[in-house]
Parts: C-alpha cells; sequence; structure tokens
C-alpha cells in the first residue's frame, strides 16, 4: 500500500497539479499539466488570450492559497506556444490601421512632416522591458497596453537613438540640430547634473531666442511610435539565467559566493523572430538623420537589456511605408 | 445655436495629465472628481483643437472661434463661440481571454450619451441596459455561453457573469457606435476606422455600477521610465504614467454659437472648416507626443449626420441569434 501510494506520486500527472488563480478570476483561470485553461476541464487557451490577464493578473495558487511557484512553467509554455496571444487576423488589422493614421498625420502636416520606417528583425534574441516585472512570475517583457502583444515602447527608441547620435558626437558638433530632433531637458535638469564638462559642452544647445531663464524645455520634433509587429505574429521563446551563487548576490555581507550553492535557474520570456516596424514622423531633414542613427543604433548598440551576451541586436532596413 | 458631437477614438495610448500625483501614479490621466471615470477635460480639448486650426494655418478662424489670447498684442481678448465640452469616457478596451480585448461600458456612460444625443436632437435610441451592480451583458453570441448556462467571463482582474442571451440593447448601442464612432456603415464605409466595425458590433459589453470603477482604475496603461545619464545610470526616475489605452472611445458636446451677421464669416461656414479639420482626422490631445502618445481619430457628427441606427438591422441579428 505504502509503496502504490509513492509510486503514485511519482508519477508526472501530480507534478503538475491543477492549481487555480486567485482570485474570482481563478473559476475561468486554471493550469493542469503545464496547460493554461478555461476553467475546471475547459479548452487550453490559445490566441486571443490576452497576456495582460494571463501574465499580469494571475497567481496559481494551491488549495491553502500559496502561490505555487511552479504554474510558471504554464505561463511561459503558453507565452511561447502561442506567441503571447498575438491574433493574426487582429494584428493585420491594427497594423493597417496605423499605417493609416501615420498616413494621415503626414497629409495633415500639409509638407511639413515627412516619415521613415524601419522593419527591424531580430538577429538572435531580445529582452526589451526586462525590469517592469509587475507581475507574480516576475517575468518582464514590455507589452501593448491594450492588446499585450510584444512591442518595442516609442521612448526605448528615442532614448537608443539620442544615445546613438551622442556617441557619433551630434550633441558636441551640431548641439542645435540635437537639441531640436530630441529636445531639451529645462535648464534646472542640467543644474542638477553632476556631469561637469558636458554640461558645459552642451551650454550652445539652448537656441538664442530661448536662452531667457527657465524657459529652455522643448520638445522634439521627431516622433518615436512604439514598434509593433508587423507581417505576422513574432516569435517569443522561454530563455533562462541561471545565478550560481543567489546567496551571495542577494546578501554579499553575510554570504561568501561558495561552490556549495545551489544554481537557482530563472526563467523569463524573450522575442526571437519576427519584425517590427518602427516609424520615425518628423520634418524631412531631421527625420532622416533620425531614422540613419535609428537603423544603425538598433544594430550597433542593440535594444533591451543583456546587450552584452548578445541579446537585442535588430537588423534594420528602411522600408516604402 | 448649432449643436456637434465630437468623438474621440484613441490610435496610440493618451494621456491627457492631470496635475496632482496619486501615490506611487506620478503622472495620472485627468479622471472626474466624482466617478473616478477617465475625462479630457474641455479646457485640454479646446486647446488641442484651437492648435489644430493653428497647424492647419486658418489663422482667421481661430480668433473668432477659439477666442483671442492675451498673449497675442494685437487681437482683444475675446470669448470664442465654439464650447467646447469634457471628452466623457463611452467605453475603454479591456483585457480578456478570448478576442484579446473588449469594450467595457456601463449604463452611466450610455445615459450621458444618450444626453449628448438628445442635444442633437436625435431621439429613438435604445436604453442603455439596466444592469445588477455586480453584473454584465454582451453584444453578441460571442460572449454567452451554450444553452441555459450563464457564461461567466474574465475582464482585466474581475469575473462577470455575461448572462444567457445577447443584449437587444446592447447590440443596437453597437451598431449605433460602430456607425458613429467609427463610420462603417453606408456611404461613409471609407472611414479610417471602419475595418474596426465588425469587432465592436461583436466585442461591445456593458458591466454593472460595482464592476465599472473597478476597470476603470485598473486596465489604464501604466509604464514607468527613466532618464539615464550618460554614464548609464539613473539620472531621474523611475516615474510612473498612467495612459489611457489604444481603443479607447470618448465623446464631447461641441456648441457653436452663431458667427456675427456683420462678419464676413458665416456659421455655416465655420462648421464646414471644423469638419474639414476634424472629421476623421487625426489629432494630437495630451503629453508626450514625440514618444507617438495621444493620437486620436476625431469624428465631428451635425444633427444631420446621425440618427438611431435602424432597429430592423439589430431586429434581424437578434433573430438570427435565437
Amino acid at each position: 500500500m505504502t509503496g502504490q501510494g509513492v509510486g503514485a506520486k511519482e508519477e508526472p500527472k501530480d507534478k503538475w497539479p491543477g492549481r487555480a488563480s486567485a482570485g474570482p478570476i481563478g473559476k475561468m483561470l486554471r493550469t493542469r499539466d503545464l496547460q493554461i485553461t478555461r476553467g475546471r476541464g475547459g479548452g487550453e487557451l490559445r490566441d486571443g488570450a490576452n497576456p495582460l490577464v494571463i501574465l499580469h493578473r494571475s497567481a496559481f495558487v494551491d488549495g491553502a492559497g500559496v502561490f505555487d511557484t511552479t504554474t510558471e512553467a504554464a505561463v511561459l509554455r503558453w507565452a511561447a506556444d502561442h506567441r503571447l496571444g498575438q491574433e493574426p487576423a487582429l494584428l493585420q488589422m491594427v497594423t493597417e490601421r496605423r499605417t493609416r493614421a501615420i498616413a494621415a498625420l503626414v497629409r495633415q502636416g500639409k509638407g511639413r512632416l515627412e516619415w521613415r520606417r524601419l522593419n527591424a528583425t531580430p538577429q538572435w534574441r531580445m529582452a526589451v522591458g526586462i525590469g517592469n516585472r509587475l507581475n507574480p512570475f516576475e517575468i518582464g517583457l514590455s507589452l501593448h497596453g491594450t492588446y499585450g502583444w510584444p512591442i518595442i515602447p516609442g521612448s526605448t527608441l528615442k532614448g537608443l537613438t539620442c544615445a546613438w547620435a551622442r556617441e557619433c558626437g551630434i550633441d558636441r558638433d551640431d548641439p542645435p540640430r540635437f537639441g531640436r530632433i530630441f529636445g531639451l531637458p529645462r535648464i534646472k535638469i542640467r543644474a542638477d547634473s553632476d556631469v561637469g564638462a558636458p554640461t558645459a559642452a552642451d551650454a550652445p544647445a539652448v537656441p538664442p531666442d530661448r536662452a531667457d531663464g527657465d524657459e529652455t524645455a522643448t520638445s522634439g520634433d521627431v516622433v518615436f511610435f512604439d514598434a509593433l509587429p508587423v507581417s505576422g505574429p513574432v516569435s517569443v521563446a522561454r530563455d533562462v539565467v541561471t545565478p550560481h551563487q543567489q546567496p551571495y548576490y542577494n546578501a554579499p555581507q553575510s554570504h561568501a559566493p561558495g561552490e556549495h550553492h545551489q544554481p537557482i535557474p530563472s526563467p523569463f520570456l524573450v522575442v526571437d523572430g519576427g519584425t517590427f516596424a518602427i516609424d520615425l514622423v518628423g520634418p524631412a531633414e531631421d527625420v532622416s538623420a533620425a531614422a540613419e542613427w535609428c537603423a544603425t543604433a538598433v544594430d550597433e548598440l542593440g535594444v533591451g537589456a543583456k546587450t552584452s551576451a548578445g541579446y537585442g541586436y535588430l537588423a534594420a532596413r528602411e522600408v516604402q511605408p | 445655436m448649432t449643436e456637434l458631437l465630437l468623438y474621440l477614438y484613441a490610435e496610440s495610448p493618451v494621456h491627457a495629465g492631470a496635475a496632482d500625483s496619486l501615490g506611487v501614479l506620478d503622472l495620472p490621466v485627468q479622471r472626474e472628481a466624482t466617478t473616478r471615470y477617465p475625462v479630457i477635460w474641455g479646457q485640454s480639448l479646446k486647446g488641442a483643437l484651437r492648435q489644430v486650426a493653428q497647424d492647419a494655418g486658418l489663422e482667421d478662424l481661430v480668433v473668432p472661434v477659439f477666442g483671442g489670447s492675451s498673449e497675442d498684442g494685437e487681437t482683444e481678448l475675446s470669448a470664442g463661440r465654439l464650447t467646447v465640452g469634457d471628452a466623457q469616457l463611452v467605453a475603454m478596451p479591456v483585457p480578456t481571454l478570448q478576442r484579446t480585448f473588449a469594450w467595457a461600458t456601463s449604463e452611466l456612460a450610455l445615459f450621458r450619451l444618450v444626453r449628448k444625443y438628445a442635444r442633437l436632437g436625435v431621439t429613438g435610441l435604445p436604453q442603455p441596459p439596466r444592469l445588477a451592480p455586480e453584473a454584465g451583458a454582451a453584444a453578441s453570441e460571442a460572449w454567452i455561453g451554450s444553452g441555459r448556462a450563464t457564461r461567466s467571463e474574465v475582464l482585466g482582474p474581475c469575473l462577470v457573469e455575461l448572462g444567457i442571451a445577447p443584449d437587444p440593447q446592447l447590440r443596437r448601442w453597437a451598431a449605433q457606435l460602430a456607425t458613429d464612432v467609427l463610420g462603417d456603415a453606408g456611404s461613409q464605409a471609407s472611414a479610417p476606422l471602419a475595418p474596426l466595425g465588425g469587432k465592436l458590433r461583436d466585442d461591445l459589453l456593458a458591466v454593472g455600477s460595482d464592476v465599472m470603477p473597478m476597470l476603470l482604475a485598473e486596465c489604464t496603461e501604466f509604464v514607468a521610465r527613466v532618464q539615464l545619464k550618460e554614464g548609464k545610470t539613473v539620472e531621474h526616475g523611475p516615474f510612473h504614467s498612467e495612459y489611457l489605452p489604444t481603443e479607447s472611445i470618448l465623446a464631447a458636446s461641441l456648441t457653436l454659437r452663431p458667427m456675427p451677421a456683420e462678419g464676413s464669416l458665416k456659421t455655416e461656414d465655420v462648421i464646414e472648416f471644423l469638419l474639414d479639420l476634424l472629421h476623421n482626422k487625426l489629432i494630437q490631445v495630451g503629453g508626450d507626443e514625440t514618444i507617438g502618445k495621444g493620437l486620436v481619430w476625431a469624428r465631428l457628427l451635425r444633427a444631420d449626420d446621425v440618427r438611431a441606427v435602424a432597429p430592423e438591422i439589430a431586429d434581424e441579428s437578434t433573430g438570427v441569434g435565437q
């Protein structure tokens, strides 16, 4: 009897017991055998399930209400198998709408604005927004605020392009142009900065007509849109980082790094294929420069986290929108 | 007096920011004090509309319609002839476990919309569905369980029962909004948002007065950002901003007082100009423009442009459902 009981426990069925999500949504959102299902005995969730629910709203708990960390495997598997729920038909509609919207924006600009589109494909893997771990699984990835699909935020692309322009020395060689494209922060911020010499060098970036008082803040004239997947869903993969001396990293004062520490595998999600459309809109001369910098920056600097481990390098080419 | 109805449809997340920060949220969106519904205040919207007119180079229009500004030394301070109301929320997208997202609306939001239509003189609109505080209703079979078993659906953080059959009134509202907000019917089918009509007709949900505030608080977009120094260490931040998500629908009442008889601009001309400027056009509302936020599609409707969507369409499709 005892032997049989132990044997039953070792069966894979018990390794992944069914768990319900905490709170009211647990009636509809469960895990079973490494799958996420709709209710008890319901079908597996597929495309069209929104990661903003599955990643950000669910915490699968056991009967005692304790968070079961092994359910993370089911979430990761769903994310990879169903590409974070991207629905091809809706994605197609969203892509076409984005194209129409920017075309309309350019048309309404009456010749003042031009549009550059870069199609960017990960050369290997990409991890953007990995610090945004606002969920029980602590899986960080930049997700669209409505559809929950992977995106590269416009703020990321703008910051990256700005960093590359700095690397090229544009901020020193042609400060007015740099300020025009990326905008200027308030002078107050500059005064707070502890970077001494570059601040002084930046001073001419203030346009002469705005050099009075604190009125130096201007917005940039190039718009960096959030980059969405185009021509079909982007693929999502499970990845893992395994710190070998976690006690040491958690509390360096009380633990020395040692061979006796357990390696702790910590899975996360990356985008490893597909194409993102990077859209830039602005005055002709500035947007051309920005697009060129952006295309180089995603290839040379890389986007998102872990670029020193080869993540985040994109092959970008300009396409006719 | 000419009454107009302005629909706004978020193409990208919208940050019409309030001044005060609330807790960890540094940059919240504007909300109504009593209901906590997100809103774009009339003054913010009017500024955005004025900017559209200025960008289009219609200086002749700006001062009489939007008022003379004190910064401009040449013109006298004067009130504009256009009254711009708050853009109130009609429906907000919420994440779901099927069909990616659905639009959530409420009795309160739809009643406000009925009143906006009434200002235009449009009657015959369906009653907003009356729901128990914790209940919900759906516009189509896609959200309804099979047989007699009532279906519960996950909407963001909530589990809401959506009944055993589509709500016929909500189905008519979905058709009304698809026609007026997206322009997917008849001769307007070339409108930029028309392809979304099918989804809106199916995926409009109404929720009760307990559920809606929770959805509106929890389902806005919440973004943390930092500003880096040259050495890639954090200079400022993280600061947290809130956005009204892409696909949100808002509506505002606009009123144009008659233009003075002696002026060169006639009221009809002004309306034509406004339609040219706004109808089916993309406008910029709120902050973070240079990272692609705040783009909304506008649709400006006159009393003649709208009517209650023919009930027979709704009845017919309800019949198919049963």
